[in-house]
């Protein structure tokens, strides 16, 4: 990667950490803020990506909802990739029968799109945040439970195991010194990488109306109140989708970078 | 292709090989710094010396390979100015006029073609068959059995010795003058290497010429008209191979020749730069075994088959205390198993391990756990054995505090100590493995094996990866160590001329069974069993 590309990576994370934990330094502005007033502005020198259809403006709302989004992603990442770890590693280590039964099961769960998992998971659940992070978290586990166990099984068989065992080191030292560490930190790039696509999803799940509620500023959400208006006032949807696209490429980005990290190393 | 008799008509005409002051750079290092020599038909030049002497790049500037910029005063290779050659040009010297036989068979060939195809490569433009012809001819000339059944095989099917013949009749294909073969011989047992120095031998006698490259004198006595030692992308020293063995001139090759460990007493250091050993009683007399009665070791009835084949077959031994045991054999002869299984790494199908005069195998792993630090274990590639995201200071730490904790502060005086001990620099404490040369990575592993005081330490090949003269200052300090710590050796190598200088007690394996054993100087003078005779009459001596 080119060092202007990792400049680039570096100031776009920042921007991003910065914009979900104090979004009140970009855009000062409320961004539930009715204004009825001022409603479908054109983008503006006063409203950048102008007013929606109850006068709020966009970039604040973007900005601020930049928050739940993100929550959602790295929440929903997080809860799959720990559900991944037990079961992967519970099946990397088990006698042959039961990490074959996991493995069904991982396999089963794997073979249900994620998304439309997602939807199923919301359908007992009801809609609202916490639903969606659970909803992405579980149909993300199964892939990263795979990648989990094959990497420990590596790593298992591998001589630095064998050196750990001669020196006498029980099962618990061996998993939390070596083989979770080392199966981890290839599988980084990934976790980014997968950021990214639960962002999408949580959106997805907005979009549909089964994330965050109304008139909370949710990108999904806003892409999809938007689209009433799409014939009237483009800025509605574009702008929110916009941001999508960025969080999605620049996790990607992210990613790349980790990983041809991981791979010189 | 031309004929290939008119070409060998007159040996003693001008040099096929002329190579004056030549230079090779990577940027601003010079890896090559003046190299001088020639290389006439029917004769063998050897460059010898240690990995990053410059010899492999020397090689490869033959063949236009070697990656950097090359300057000289003169390039000759078989009448054609090297200097001028193209890309195209250089092809038309590559395997039709020089012939390289690469070092590794294994990452050599192609896994995924039959090695009968990778070895008529180098015919491209002739008729398919004939090219078939002219491969089978070629692996039957290079003692392949079965060629055609051989060719179909993939690299993955052959054995080690097969994938090196099929090295060779690849290199000779393409009927060349010149002959390269770099580190031929190396990580070859004693057998193969035998095979390959006689088939270099064959290629001289035939009228063609050798340049061969190795760090190992002893095997280069064996073929080599002349040899040059190189240093530093220099050569420091050249002549008639008796006279530079005979009476080496430049202090550079007294030091590689004194590093041949063949013929060299127990104790007697084979580096000039370590420090002698204080003499001492040898470490197995009668004043240890009294005190201590238990043996180190005890192994009776050890057996393992893979899917029906026996690897190791009965295997019984008794490892007293602060001595050395050394096993020998070929690859796949069954050493490294009876290693794992001592070590409790592999479940035997038969047989006891008593370490310290207390059961060790079969035992589950739990019971075996507060033994394992009587107990360590050297591998070959030691890199593979840490964890790579620790520091040099964090692996000892970790293994002198039973991995409790990896902090280098709480135990650094401890680390210090274990660095000293294998002579390495303090300052390595905060370099990661990956970053240290071969030599320093084995030294770093016998400190981690030596962290919890171990009564034994089982070492499988653990200077094979290594160069004469550094091999030579690791046994060294394996010597050293177990005159000042009593530690019992558990060594196993395919190189008999280490296993001859390292141990006390020697067993030769043979397809899984201790066929010959008793004390080393017995067995090496005066070999009963046909195989240890055969073995022995393998070995490339120097002295």
């Amino acid at each position: 990667m080119s060092r202007l590309a990792k400049l680039g990576t570096g100031v776009f994370l920042v921007l991003l950490v910065v914009l979900a934990l104090f979004p009140q330094w970009l855009a000062p502005g409320d961004p539930l803020a009715v204004n009825p007033a001022e409603a479908f502005q054109a983008p503006n020198l006063h409203h950048v990506m102008g007013t929606d259809e109850s006068g709020r403006d966009v970039l604040t709302r973007i900005v601020h909802g930049a928050r739940d989004s993100l929550f959602i992603g790295v929440a929903a990442t997080a809860l799959g990739m720990g559900i991944a770890v037990l079961l992967g590693t519970a099946a990397a280590l088990s006698p042959r029968w039961l990490d074959e039964a996991i493995l069904r099961v991982l396999e089963a769960l794997y073979a249900i799109p994620s998304l439309l998992m997602a939807l199923l998971i919301i359908a007992f659940t009801g809609p609202g945040v916490g639903p969606a992070i659970v909803a992405v978290g579980l149909s993300t586990a199964p892939g990263y439970a795979r990648l989990v166990r094959s990497q420990i099984r590596t790593l298992k068989a591998s001589e630095m195991l064998e050196a750990a065992t001669v020196l006498g080191r029980g099962t618990l030292a061996k998993v939390r010194n070596h083989l979770l560490p080392n199966a981890l930190r290839p599988l980084l790039a990934l976790i980014t990488l997968g950021v990214g696509q639960a962002v999408i999803w949580a959106s997805a799940l907005s979009f549909l109306g089964l994330g965050t509620p109304p008139p909370a500023p949710e990108w999904g959400a806003m892409l999809a109140a938007g689209r009433t208006y799409l014939h009237l006032a483009w800025w509605l949807s574009f702008f929110p989708g916009l941001a999508i696209v960025v969080v999605a490429a620049g996790a990607t980005m992210i990613g790349r970078a980790l990983g041809g990290k991981v791979n010189a190393a | 292709m031309r004929a290939s008799t008119t070409k060998r008509e007159n040996p003693g005409a001008a040099p096929l090989i002329e190579v004056e002051q030549l230079a090779v750079r990577f940027g601003a290092q010079r890896a090559v710094d003046g190299v001088s020599f020639t290389l006439h038909a029917g004769q063998c030049l050897a460059l010898v010396g240690e990995s990053g002497s410059g010899k492999s790049v020397t090689a490869r500037s033959l063949l236009g390979l070697s990656g950097g910029t090359v300057t000289a005063d003169r390039l000759r290779v078989l009448g054609q100015d090297g200097l001028r050659l193209g890309e195209n040009g250089w092809r038309t010297v590559r395997g039709a006029q020089i012939g390289m036989v690469l070092q590794d068979a294994l990452s050599a060939l192609d896994p995924l073609r039959p090695v009968g195809r990778e070895i008529s490569d180098a015919l491209r433009g002739t008729r398919r068959a004939e090219r078939r012809a002219r491969m089978l001819q070629m692996l039957q000339a290079v003692g392949m059995d079965d060629p055609a059944r051989r060719a179909a095989q993939r690299s993955g099917e052959l054995s080690g010795g097969m994938r090196q013949r099929a090295l060779i009749a690849q290199a000779l294909i393409g009927d060349p003058q010149v002959v390269i073969a770099d580190e031929a011989t190396t990580a070859l047992d004693a057998g193969l290497t035998a095979l390959v120095l006689r088939q270099l031998r064959e290629l001289k006698a035939q009228g063609r010429a050798v340049l061969m490259i190795s760090h190992d004198l002893a095997q280069v006595a064996q073929v080599a008209d002349r040899i040059a030692v190189m240093r530093g992308g220099k050569i420091v020293e050249s002549g008639p191979a008796e006279e530079l063995l005979g009476a080496p001139r430049h202090e550079y090759t007294q030091t590689l020749l004194r590093a041949v460990p063949s013929g060299v007493a127990r104790f007697t250091p084979l580096a000039a730069s370590t420090p002698r050993p204080a003499p001492q009683p040898a470490p197995d007399s009668a004043a240890h075994t009294e005190s201590r009665p238990e043996p180190a070791l005890q192994v009776s009835g050890l057996s393992k088959a893979f899917g029906g084949q026996l690897a190791v077959d009965d295997v019984s031994f008794t490892l007293p205390r602060g001595a050395t045991l050394g096993i020998v054999g070929e690859s796949g002869s069954g050493k490294t198993t009876t290693a794992r299984m001592v070590l409790g790494l592999q479940r035997p199908d038969a047989g006891t391990v008593r370490l310290l005069g207390r059961g060790f195998v079969p035992a589950r792993e739990a019971e075996r756990r507060p033994l394992r630090r009587a107990m360590g274990a050297i591998y070959q590639n030691p890199l593979g054995s840490f964890d790579p995201r620790y520091t040099v200071g964090a692996l000892l730490a970790d293994a002198l505090t039973s991995g409790r904790s990896r902090r280098l502060a709480p135990v650094r005086d401890q680390v210090h100590a274990l660095l000293h001990q294998v002579q390495l620099d303090e300052q390595l404490a905060n370099r990661y493995p990956t970053q240290l040369s071969g030599g320093q990575r084995q030294r770093l592993a016998i400190a981690r094996a030596l962290a919890p005081r171990p009564a034994v330490l089982v070492l499988d090949e653990p200077v094979s990866a290594l160069d004469v003269s550094i091999q030579a200052t690791v046994l060294d300090l394996l010597d050293e160590l177990q005159v000042q710590t009593g530690t019992s050796y558990l060594f196993i190598s395919h190189d008999l001329s280490v296993i001859e200088h390292m141990s006390d007690q020697v067993a030769v394996m043979y397809q899984g069974r201790f066929v010959e054993s008793g004390p080393t100087a017995e067995v090496f003078a005066n070999p009963q069993h046909p195989y240890t005779q055969r073995l022995l009459s393998a070995v490339p001596r120097l002295r």
